[in-house]
């Protein structure tokens, strides 16, 4: 096999790695398993480098929607935990904080305004996740 | 197209095809399917759909060292479902030459 192909491959199972990562364990088996027979046989079948990364890059969209059909319901269940609003916090202040260096008077204000609620908001949110994920047990 | 592969298959007495063969027999016919989020994509759902069963390629069933293959077959009900969508595809091809008629 070529450098060239063999590079191509490893693009295509990188992005696999990479839309597969959201899905639940499952469907993320099951298309990475046929994704990985299906390079090793467009290997072995000496497709050109470019047909195989073409036949990747069609169904990109697809890929994506797929994607998140698969892991929306999982993305839902993690707002039932602290942790999303843990990691959502921080970059309230930090776009008020970038905005308001950029522009003066009341956009400013309004943007810093925004930071705190946000932020304090989200820490929040955190909490009641938190205390709710004990109440369940 | 699938499914006419499928039923196709089965008459030939090599029922089970993978996703690879798929995109391969496909070729130009079924450009959008040698996507393979697309082809990925749709096999799903025909199973969803009942009209596939699939299953992972046992490591006995084959000697060389490669990936197992997922393994699909078209459902007693493809034949009908197939039948079904021929014939609406035909009914709405036809019926503008009757409306002009």
């Amino acid at each position: 096999m070529s450098p060239l192909a063999r590079r191509s491959t490893r693009l295509v199972w990188v992005w696999c790695v990479a839309y597969t990562a959201v899905a639940t364990p499952p469907a993320r088996e099951r298309r990475r398993g046929e994704i990985r027979s299906h390079l090793w046989e467009s290997e072995h079948a000496a497709l050109p480098p470019i047909a195989v990364v073409l036949a990747a890059v069609r169904g990109v969209a697809h890929d994506v929607g797929w994607a998140l059909a698969s892991g929306i319901p999982r993305l839902a269940r993690s707002f039932g935990t602290p942790t999303p609003y843990v990691a959502l916090a921080p970059l309230f202040p930090v776009q008020a904080w970038i905005v308001s260096a950029l522009t003066v008077g009341r956009v400013a204000h309004v943007f810093e305004g925004l930071g705190a609620i946000g932020g304090a908001a989200m820490l929040g949110m955190a909490a009641l996740a938190w205390l709710m994920q004990r109440r369940r047990g | 197209m699938i499914l006419e592969l499928g039923l196709r298959r089965l008459r030939d007495g090599d029922p089970e095809f993978y996703g690879f063969a798929v995109a391969t027999e496909l070729g130009d016919d079924g450009r959008l399917l040698t996507a393979h989020g697309t082809l990925y994509k749709v096999l799903e759902r025909l199973e969803r759909d009942g009209l596939l069963v699939s299953r992972w390629e046992e490591p006995e069933e084959f000697d060389e060292p490669r990936p197992r293959r997922r393994l699909y077959q078209v459902s007693d009900q493809a034949e009908g479902a197939l039948r079904t969508s021929q014939a609406l595809q035909q009914s709405a091809v036809l019926r503008p030459k009757l409306a002009a008629q």
